[in-house]
Order: C-alpha cells, then sequence, then structure tokens
C-alpha cells in the first residue's frame, strides 16, 4: 500500500537551480523557505509558554534538546540511527531486486499475470504491519526477522509498478531487439530494465516511506534495536521531552532519505527531459 | 470483456490461491509441514468459528474499524480545510507549504509514543494517529487540485461576479475532485494501517493487539486468521469506496473519461 | 463611407451609448522594460449596435475587450465608460463569451447548471428555471439541457457559453472570437444564429475577431486595431442590408468596397 505518497516525487524538478531546501513540488514548484515559519512560531511559543513549567506532556525544545543528547553522549542515539538506517537501506535494497525482477517476470509473462493477478490484488492490500506478530513468532527477536518483515512489506509498490512498466513497454522496442538479433540476457539488460527502470523507481520512492514505517514498526514493537527501540523505551519511561528529541531525529532522517532518492532519480534517469 | 471471458479470468485467478490451500492443507495433513508454528488451512478455519462464536472477532474488528474510520473520517475533513486554504491563496501557500512538507514527511508511526503519553492506551489515541496520517495526503491533492482552477474558469467566475464562498463549493472543489477522491482513498489505507499499528505498540485492543496476544499464547492459526482479516478489510474498504465513488459522484467520471472536449 | 475616427468625448458621454472609452492604454511590466500593449485607444459603441474590433493576432484586440469586460484595469489616466458611469469591474450588465469554449465551461455541470451558474442564489428557483429553459431555446439546445459538455460538439458548447452569457439579460455582449476555433460550416451557422438572436434581444454585441469577412459580415461597425502598440487604426461603418445572408451579402458590391477598405487600413495600419 501507498503510505502519503502522491505522484508528487515524479514533479520534484525544481524550476529553477536555486539552492532551496528540498521541498516536493505540487502544481506551484518548489516550496519556498519563509513556509517554515508556522512551524518556527510554534517552536518558539511552545518553548517561551513552558519555560520553567514541566509539563508531563508538553515540554519546550530545550528539553528535547537535552534529554536527547544525553543519548548522543552515551553513543546510544548513534548506534541506534545506524542500525534503522542499515536495516532501512537493505530491506529496501532486497526488496527493490526482488520486486523488480518478479515485476518484470508477471508483467511479460502474460499468464503469470492472468494466474497471479487476483492473488496480487489481494496481497497488497494487506498491511505489511499485521505480518509483525506472525514473523516474530516464527523468527524470534532477531535481525533478520526484521528483515522479513520489512521487505515483505516493501516489495508490493515495487513489484506492481514495476508489472505496470513491463506490460506498458512499448512493442516497437522489442522489434528492435529482434532486428538486433540480441540475445535474451542482452535484451533484457540493454532493453527490458532500462524501460521498466521509471517504473521501478517510482515504485522505490513509494515504498521507501513504507519502509521507514515498517522498519519503526518492528523497532517499535519487537524492541530488538533503532531508534523504535529508543522511541518505545522513552515511552515507557514516559519521558516526553526525548520522545519529542527523537521525533525530529527520525524526521530529519526521512527527509534526507527523500532527497537521496531524488537524486538517485536523476542520476538514473537523467536522460529524460525535465517534465513539469 | 465478454461474460465468459471474464469467468475464466476469475477462474484462472482463483486457481493459485487454490492451489495453494490444496497444497498447504497437503502437506499439513501428510506431515511435510511438522512444524507448530504453521497451522493448517483447516485450523485456521476452525479459529474463524472460534473467534466469531465467542464474539472476539466482532468485538476486535468494530474497535480497528472504529479508529481507522473516525481517524479517516476527521483527518479528511481537516486536510480539505487545509488544502482549500492553502489552494487559495498563494501567499498562505508561501507562508506555509514547507512546514506542511516537513511534517509530512516524519513518518506516522514516530508519532504513536507522544500519543500514548498524551492519550494513554486508549482509542482516542489511536483515532489521533489515524487522524494525522490521514490529514496529509488529502492535504496535498486538495490543495492541487484547488490551485489548478483554470484561468479560464478564474475569468467566469470573476466575469459573473461569485462571490468568494462560490468559488470555493463551485470551482475549486468540483475541480479538486479526481486528486480529493484519489487522495481519500489513500488516507484510508494509512488510517487502518496506522491504526493496527498503534494497536500492536500502544492499545491493547482492536486486531493489532489480537494479532501480539495471539503471537504471545502461541496460537498461529489466530494470528492466520486475524491477518487474512485484515487482507479482507482493506479489499473491502477500497472496494465500497469505489462504489461510493461510482454512485455519488458520477459527473467526475465522466468528466475524467471526456474532459478533452466535445467532438 | 468612413466616420472621423475621433469623437467628440463630451457629447457621447449619456447612456444613449454602452461603452465609451478615451485615452486607453495598457502597460506591462517586462524583463525587457515597459512594454505598451494598447496605446490611446478612443472606443464608442452605441446601444444596440454590433460592432467589431478588427486585427491580427496578437494585436491587443483581447487585452481591449478583457478591459470592456471589467476584468483588465487600464493604465492611470484612462477612461473607459459604461452607460455613463466609469467601469470599475465586472459590471452585471455586460456579459462575455469566451473563445476556448472547452476550458470556459464547467466539465462536471450539465449543460443546464452550467447556463445557470451566474443566476445561482441571485433569482429564485422558479425564475432561474424559467430564464435558464429561455436562453437554452433561443440558442436551440433546450433538448440538451442534461447532456455534459463532452457529450456536446464545439459548435453546441460555444452555444451553451452564449447562453450562460444571455440568461444574465446584458445590455452587452463581449465576444472574444467565440468561433475561431470552429469549422467553417459551423461558424456560419453560429453567426447567423448570433444575428438571429440579436434580433430577438436586441443586445449590444462588441465582437472580437481576426476573420475581416467575419467582421464586416456581422458588424454595423468595424474598428480595426493595428501597430505596436496598438491603436484604432480606422473606424469604418457598414451601412449593408438586415438581414444578412451568407451568400446574397456576401455578393454585395458594398460589401466587397467595404471588405477592400478594411483589408488596407490593415495593412498600411501595420506598415506593411
Amino acid at each position: 500500500m501507498a503510505l502519503e505518497m502522491t505522484a508528487a516525487p515524479a514533479e520534484t524538478r525544481a524550476k529553477t537551480p536555486r539552492r532551496r531546501k528540498r521541498a516536493r513540488s505540487g502544481i506551484r514548484g518548489v516550496a519556498p523557505l519563509r513556509g517554515l515559519l508556522p512551524l518556527a512560531a510554534l517552536l518558539a511559543i511552545w518553548q517561551i509558554a513552558q519555560i520553567g513549567r514541566s509539563s508531563v506532556f508538553f515540554p519546550p525544545p530545550s528539553q528535547w534538546v537535552s534529554l536527547t543528547s544525553q543519548l548522543v553522549r552515551d553513543g546510544s542515539l548513534g548506534t541506534a540511527t545506524g542500525e534503522t538506517l542499515l536495516t532501512f537501506i537493505l530491506s529496501l535494497a532486497i526488496a527493490t531486486v526482488i520486486g523488480a525482477l518478479l515485476g518484470i517476470l508477471i508483467g511479460r509473462v502474460a499468464l503469470l499475470d492472468r494466474l497471479l493477478g487476483p492473488t496480487l490484488e489481494f496481497l497488497r492490500f494487506l498491511p505489511g504491519v499485521s505480518l509483525v506478530p506472525l514473523a516474530v513468532l516464527f523468527m524470534g527477536y532477531t535481525q533478520s526477522m526484521e528483515l522479513y518483515v520489512v521487505v515483505f512489506g516493501a516489495v508490493w509498490p515495487i513489484l506492481l509498478q514495476a508489472r505496470l512498466a513491463a506490460r506498458q513497454i512499448d512493442p516497437l522496442l522489442l522489434d528492435v531487439r529482434a532486428t538486433l538479433h540480441l540475445s535474451r540476457p542482452a535484451a533484457f539488460w540493454k532493453i527490458v530494465l532500462p524501460s521498466v527502470a521509471p517504473g521501478v523507481m517510482l515504485g522505490v520512492q513509494i515504498a521507501a516511506p513504507l519502509t521507514l514505517v515498517l522498519v519503526l514498526v518492528v523497532e517499535i514493537s519487537t524492541q530488538v534495536a533503532g531508534l523504535g527501540k529508543l522511541l518505545e523505551t522513552a515511552q515507557q519511561s514516559f519521558l516526553a521531552a526525548q520522545v519529542f528529541g527523537l521525533i525530529v531525529v527520525v524526521g530529519v532522517i526521512a527527509l534526507v532519505i527523500n532527497v537521496v532518492l531524488a537524486l538517485i532519480e536523476r542520476r538514473v534517469l537523467r536522460y529524460r527531459p525535465p517534465q513539469g | 470483456m465478454t461474460a465468459s471471458s471474464r469467468t475464466r479470468g476469475v477462474l484462472l485467478g482463483l486457481i493459485v490461491p487454490a492451489a495453494i490451500i490444496v497444497i498447504w492443507q497437503l502437506a499439513k495433513s501428510l506431515g511435510a509441514l511438522p512444524y507448530d508454528n504453521v497451522p493448517s488451512p483447516f485450523q485456521i478455519v476452525r479459529s474463524y468459528g472460534a473467534l466469531i462464536a465467542d464474539g472476539e472477532l466482532a468485538r476486535n474488528l468494530g474497535h480497528t474499524l472504529l479508529a481507522c474510520l473516525g481517524g479517516w473520517a476527521l483527518g479528511s475533513a481537516i486536510g480539505i480545510a487545509l488544502g482549500v486554504g492553502l489552494g487559495v491563496s498563494r501567499a498562505a501557500w508561501n507562508y506555509s507549504m514547507a512546514s506542511v512538507e516537513v511534517l509530512r514527511a516524519i513518518p506516522a508511526i514516530a508519532f504513536v509514543p507522544i500519543a500514548v503519553i498524551i492519550f494513554t492506551q486508549t482509542l482516542q489515541m489511536e483515532i489521533s494517529i489515524a487522524t494525522w496520517v490521514a490529514i496529509w495526503p488529502v492535504t496535498v491533492s486538495t490543495m492541487n487540485g484547488v490551485a489548478s482552477v483554470s484561468s479560464e474558469h478564474h475569468d467566469v467566475a470573476r466575469s459573473l461576479r461569485l462571490s468568494w464562498l462560490e468559488r470555493v463549493t463551485k470551482l475549486a472543489l468540483p475541480t479538486a475532485m479526481p486528486k480529493l477522491l484519489v487522495a481519500l482513498r489513500l488516507s484510508l489505507s494509512g488510517a487502518l494501517v496506522l491504526a493496527i499499528v498503534a494497536e500492536i505498540v500502544g492499545n491493547p485492543a482492536g486486531i493489532g493487539y489480537a494479532l501480539v496476544s495471539a503471537q504471545q499464547a502461541l496460537r498461529p492459526d489466530e494470528m492466520f486468521a486475524y491477518i487474512l482479516l485484515t487482507g479482507v478489510i482493506g479489499l473491502v474498504l477500497n472496494g465500497l469506496l469505489s462504489l461510493v465513488y461510482r454512485y455519488a459522484a458520477p459527473g467526475v467520471t465522466a468528466r475524467m473519461e471526456g474532459a478533452t472536449g466535445g467532438a | 463611407m468612413t466616420m472621423p475616427a475621433t469623437t467628440d468625448p463630451v457629447a457621447e458621454r449619456d447612456t444613449a451609448h454602452a461603452f465609451a472609452c478615451e485615452g486607453l492604454f495598457v502597460e506591462y511590466d517586462t524583463k525587457r522594460g515597459p512594454l505598451r500593449v494598447l496605446e490611446d485607444v478612443t472606443f464608442t459603441c452605441k446601444q444596440g449596435e454590433f460592432v467589431s474590433i478588427l486585427g491580427p493576432s496578437g494585436t491587443g484586440k483581447t487585452t481591449l475587450l478583457r478591459i470592456l469586460a471589467g476584468l483588465l484595469t487600464p493604465g492611470a489616466g484612462s477612461s473607459v465608460q459604461f452607460q455613463g458611469a466609469e467601469l470599475t469591474g465586472p459590471n452585471p450588465g455586460v456579459a462575455i463569451v469566451f473563445q476556448n469554449y472547452a476550458a470556459s465551461l464547467l466539465q462536471w455541470r450539465t449543460v443546464e447548471r452550467n447556463v445557470a451558474l451566474g443566476l445561482e442564489g441571485r433569482v429564485g428557483k422558479d425564475e432561474r428555471n424559467a430564464r435558464v429553459q429561455e436562453a437554452l431555446e433561443l440558442v436551440g439546445l433546450a433538448d440538451r439541457r442534461h447532456d455534459y459538455p463532452w457529450q456536446l460538439s464545439g459548435g453546441m458548447q460555444q452555444r451553451v457559453q452564449i447562453a450562460r452569457a444571455l440568461v444574465m439579460r446584458p445590455a452587452v455582449l463581449l465576444m472574444d472570437e467565440p468561433f475561431g476555433a470552429l469549422d467553417a460550416m459551423t461558424k456560419s451557422q453560429l453567426q447567423d444564429e448570433l444575428l438571429r438572436v440579436r434580433a430577438l434581444t436586441g443586445t449590444t454585441v462588441v465582437f472580437v475577431t481576426h476573420d475581416i469577412d467575419e467582421a464586416v459580415y456581422l458588424s454595423d461597425r468595424v474598428f480595426v486595431l493595428s501597430g505596436k502598440p496598438a491603436r484604432v487604426s480606422t473606424e469604418l461603418g457598414v451601412e449593408l442590408p438586415q438581414p444578412r445572408s451568407q451568400v446574397t451579402t456576401k455578393e454585395d458590391p458594398e460589401y466587397l468596397r467595404i471588405r477592400h477598405e478594411v483589408y488596407s487600413a490593415l495593412r498600411t495600419g501595420d506598415g506593411h
């Protein structure tokens, strides 16, 4: 399933190459930095309103910093971030490969498509998160369990997009293959894969936030490792300030991931004319 | 597509799941899958029976649906209002869009711990998270749709001297409809997922919690039952939404088909 | 017969004139400095007249029309009067029909509801329905009231737009190259329908076009706009018998003479 994702990623092309903070572009181009004013104002007001008071629910941003820096100092934030990122990157990479290959296979072999179609349509609606307890049951509280669950959840958008793209390969391109007497593997690498790449890229961009969510869900519910574990620990200790601080960390990571993916997209698809 | 080819398509598509079930059952019956962790289809069906009989299924299903739909409705309403505000006013957009982008990028799951602290382990906590998730896709799509009111339509509105409210209801919202409908579907699935997540992680109630307690009680048959249930819920909710779209907004479908103008 | 290009402004400022513009100019700020689109345009139009504004594409005819519609404010010092009073914005006595009919109609509304758009919330339901019916009958689309725009041909869609304008019972109908996107046969059909409707309602029409034949065929007076920046280079009266006919009017020697004059005015105005 696609959480919080519209077609926006494909439209993320700044109209002018100015150094603006990356913001997804909808119909109006890149969002200007002054749009951060409300957020900044909120934090400022929050800070001022809570100074000197100790709120259990809404501690001021200064406390977020102080409590979260504890985690920095004892190294746990660094370790946790590393663990989360590692799981994220690994799962996304594996999901991309599996999803792309399966998607291409299903998309190009009509019989497979017809056989598996309805099953896929059902499975795509299955929330990946509901498999977490099952995975724990089967594999215990391990990092390989994390990978399995997250990959399973993340593979669907990629598979579906790859399948769609594979179905839509221009038949003319396949004629090219015959004309040039390309072997099967050569045709795959030179024609099929590049044609399907944009679709796969879109699938990856849809899957990325989903993957991050799944990683966090697994970490929060199983407390095996990572930022999710820190979040859950902080919650159980009622350290709201630390939770907020960790939310900010997670948010930053999410933004960084988006930027990186957009850069990868631009690199991988640099032959395409600018759109929008 | 003819009726016969359609039935053939359906039958073909059912082969795989049917085959899986059959092979699975055979494997269990013949002892080829001795793992206790893996229940047989029979066992799964039996657990459905038990869960339905003692009302547990209905209770958990009801709770999760309440959280999901409540959050979705609330979040969509807020999202539409926010989207209209950001779409009609360039100034409003300039001075808040970046904040929307930042907030939207943070995975909603990260907010569950704070929601648990604030709302404790209650239905409100789930609804708050589901609402948060639902707001963003709806906001962005509504905003894009509203901002894409054509200059021709703006001219028509000005020449007919339509009021501000008339412009929103008669031009902006109808223009935003196609994108809005897509976003509503997205936010519905998001709300469902986050409700379940909130139950797994924060609130001992509903399907999410049923999954966790079944896991801890080593009842994989129940777990499979609930997992399949969540898939069905997703499917049904989506299907219902499509139906509603077809009957409540036929003009939108007509417009999407024929917006290229007359012959 | 040409009339003098300028007329005494004071004597014209009464309600017998639908529009009286004096010294209109429009200037845009561009990267390359200010760009003057219209310069010293003086334009008058009597009630009940059919006036055409003619010029090559891109001269600023649409700009002038948008000023008359109240959608654009001309430069300081310009004077635009509608029925004797200064125009400050879109006026209920003025209705406008745009060139791009597909984009101007609301695709998600039926023909009937498109026509009713300007009346909603302003008149009672019964009166609204009656006026919509009247407007649809006037343009001959009463039987298509429940269809959507995409189900109609281009000519019909344009007629819906005309109905939407007419339902407001305007004193003046402004039309921006309304038949430009239509094929020749539909065009001549709609031209005659427009004349017929006007004969029935007595509405003043200001018609923008780049088609010389169309301008001469339809109008009582033709203003030729040309040059960069554009000015009114010529004003011609068209005294041809009414009702006009696509065949006989266009064979009338007077028609050919006026046409010739307009053509020369266009060419000399451009300095070609």
